[in-house]
């Protein structure tokens, strides 16, 4: 069992909308148990959007489809996911029966996902209309008529030109762009207080992308839904969220609001990440900086910082015997490394720093 | 540098016809590359950016020959005196061509066999052009270690690999046989982000040190301008503007390149989104619109659009742009973000 990370899970803000409090989530495999999610945490407030950025494999996916409790049947999953309600006391979704109506309520109902690849997520044999009205049949009315009101709506407010026509038709007689819109508005149609975007324009051209995040603001704007906004692209990040959680092998290291974040990033990994990418308007000539190594793959993972054998700054004896937990080390920014006496502090490390150094 | 490019293309093209019916008859044609003109400069790397559909991909494979271009020209040079169309050339010719030019990909899982050695791999454009196999092993030995593989490395197969490794493995396998021209089809794109900065950085080390010409083909509008000397973007199988890297980006003479420009959402919470978003769908290279294929979506198309399709031309010294009006419009380009 490597350490939880101790440091409790947002600020003091109002009552959040969905809290994860240590979730681990473990792909037992035949090489040896996959540690998808390790003890994560975070909060996500009422019409806000949290930023989940990461590269393969760092375990924003499972994040996300845990939530829904979507993700792959040999996952364990432990720690509490709690989703919020004015009127009733919170659901916990870990714990839930996969037969359970709670879950049937939060599926889609109270929660919504979009996925990166629309062609995939439609089914290919029933019409745009019949996919959205099911989900409005499922959450909203039984009445038929009412159902393709609702559906008409809900497209012509994701810019759908002709949504009448639209309903009687197939996913694939839809461009990309158009396709994303009726994923957007197949989420939507239940009026989601949540909704999880796990990398929504990845597949998208940059001019369709701008207008897929356009809209998804103005939605955000008009229904007030809180977004969990999944992403390896840094601009779109930027953009889109007001917090933003670094992923790296299955934990978040830094966590932070969007502006602190971007202008002074606390952990090496994300110093790394933004070093990386080439900016737009910025050509220099000069190589970038790169974060040597591979992305690991966190199976068998050791008791010690996922980031240790690329990081640049690295303290050997320390990153290697132990792991960092997340916590503030600046106002309301939270990395998970050694380098910051309050991490350190926290660990209880402070005599193996002194013997280090 | 000598004067004379080492690649001119001339009026390429690339037609796929359209059948339709029980007995095939052809009902049209889609224009993926429409009558394409550029030159490559020696030790350039010139980036062909675009949208999905946009013909960027077409056109790097007919110039490689690795589709057969529907008409058109590409005179490549690769020495003084050896100069072959390669749109026009026989087999014989292409085979003589072929060491000299060579293509990595963007998909590196698919592009390399799962049954040889990483070895094999980069030995086999060797043997296939008959290099003695001598020099094959201390050939491919400098290659992988110029790409940054070790030769413990050399004897397993690609399966070892992650996806930036295995670009390394697709590059030291396009190099291992000298080529001067080298055509990269999005060769990050599909590599993560931290990665994608190694892959980059080796991609222009091997360009400046081999003196190697470029035709880098991306949507990342931010890779692009980082690699390339001068930028062509395509709309619909037409190179609409054409110029050096920094002069496109900074002052774009073409409206398609201004809101291609626009959408790049910025690294930077406090800039100002000043996305110029286009209206419907990107024309259709079956059954594109009359007169400029943009003008549907132009916010700046006049009559003269619709009637009339504008030729690529000088607009500046070394600036080609294919709309009418790109003297007198003053467009955006990209404003870099204060630090």
């Amino acid at each position: 069992m490597s350490q939880p990370n101790v440091a409790p899970p947002v600020p003091a803000t109002p009552q959040p909308l969905l809290e994860v409090k240590n979730l681990r989530v473990v792909l037992p495999l035949l090489e040896g148990e996959l540690v998808a999610s390790d003890g994560v945490s975070f909060a996500i407030a009422p019409g806000k959007t949290l930023g989940l950025v990461g590269e393969s494999g760092c375990g924003k996916s499972i994040t996300a489809q845990s939530i829904l409790k979507i993700a792959p049947r040999i996952a364990r999953t432990t720690g509490q996911i709690l989703l919020h309600h004015p009127d009733r006391p919170p659901t916990e979704i870990v714990g839930l029966d996969k037969s359970d109506p709670a879950l049937l309520r939060v599926r889609g109902g109270e929660c919504a996902i979009i996925f990166q690849e629309p062609m995939t997520s439609f089914s290919p044999v029933h019409t745009i209309g019949n996919q959205i009205e099911e989900t409005i049949l499922l959450h909203r009315t039984r009445d038929k008529r009412e159902a393709r009101q609702l559906a008409i709506a809900i497209l012509q407010k994701v810019g759908i030109p002709a949504p009448a026509e639209a309903l009687r038709k197939y996913p694939y007689h839809l461009s990309g762009g158009m396709r994303q819109r009726a994923m957007i508005a197949m989420a939507l149609a239940s009026q989601p207080r949540l909704l999880i975007a796990d990398e929504p324009t990845t597949a998208l051209d940059v001019t369709v992308q701008a207008q897929v995040l356009r809209l998804m603001r103005d939605l955000q704007r008009d229904m007030g839904m809180a977004i969990l906004y999944i992403s390896h692209d840094l601009g779109v990040i930027a953009r889109m969220a007001d917090e933003v959680a670094v992923m790296y092998m299955g934990s978040i290291v830094e966590y932070a609001p969007v502006r602190d974040l971007f202008r002074a990033p606390r952990h090496p990994y994300t110093r790394g990440l933004m070093a990386s990418v080439p900016r737009i308007g910025k050509k220099s000539g000069e190589p970038l900086e790169s974060i040597p190594g591979n992305v690991p793959i966190p199976i068998n993972k050791p008791r010690a910082c996922g980031f240790f054998p690329r990081c640049p700054v690295a303290i050997k004896g320390v990153c290697d015997t132990a792991v960092p937990p997340l916590v503030e080390v600046a106002a309301r920014q939270k990395a998970a490394c050694f380098q910051y006496p309050e991490v350190v502090a926290a660990a209880g490390l402070d005599r193996e720093i002194a013997n280090v150094r | 540098m000598s004067a004379e490019p080492l690649l001119k293309v001339e009026g390429l093209k690339k037609y796929y016809p359209i059948e339709t019916g029980l007995l095939r008859k052809v009902t049209g044609h889609v224009k993926a590359v429409d009558d394409v003109s550029f030159e490559l400069r020696r030790g350039e790397v010139l980036g062909l950016v675009g949208e999905s559909g946009c013909g960027k991909t077409t056109l790097g494979r007919c110039i490689i020959r690795a589709i057969d271009p529907t008409a058109g020209s590409a005179r490549f040079l690769p020495a003084p005196g050896e100069a072959v169309d390669l749109a026009q050339a026989d087999r014989a010719a292409l085979k003589r061509m072929r060491p000299h030019m060579n293509m990595v990909f963007q998909d590196p899982y698919s592009s390399l066999s799962p049954r040889m050695t990483v070895r094999d791999i980069i030995a086999e454009p060797l043997r296939a052009h008959g290099v003695p196999e001598a020099q094959v092993g201390p050939k491919v030995e400098r290659m992988a270690q110029m790409c940054g593989l070790n030769t413990a490395q050399l004897t397993r197969y690609p399966n070892a690999f992650s996806g930036g490794q295995r670009q390394r493995i697709c590059i030291a396998r396009a190099l291992v046989t000298d080529p001067v021209l080298v055509v990269a089809d999005e060769p990050v794109s599909a590599l993560d982000v931290s990665i994608q900065a190694q892959i980059l950085n080796l991609l222009q080390r091997l360009q400046r040190e081999l003196n190697l010409s470029f035709i880098f083909v991306a949507h990342d509008l931010s890779v692009v301008e980082h690699i390339a000397d001068r930028v062509a973007v395509m709309y619909v199988g037409k190179i609409i503007e054409l110029a050096d890297t920094q002069d496109l980006y900074a002052r774009p003479r073409h409206p398609y390149t201004e809101a291609l420009l626009s959408a790049v959402p910025k690294p930077d919470p406090d800039s100002v989104d000043e996305t110029i978003l286009l209206g419907g769908e990107v024309a259709s290279a079956a059954n594109p619109p009359s007169g400029c294929y943009f003008h549907p979506r132009c916010r700046y198309a006049t009559d003269k659009c619709k009637a009339e399709a504008p030729a690529l031309r000088e607009v500046s010294p070394g600036h080609l742009s294919a709309c009418h009006f790109a003297e007198t419009l003053q467009l955006r380009g990209v404003t870099p973000d204060q630090d």
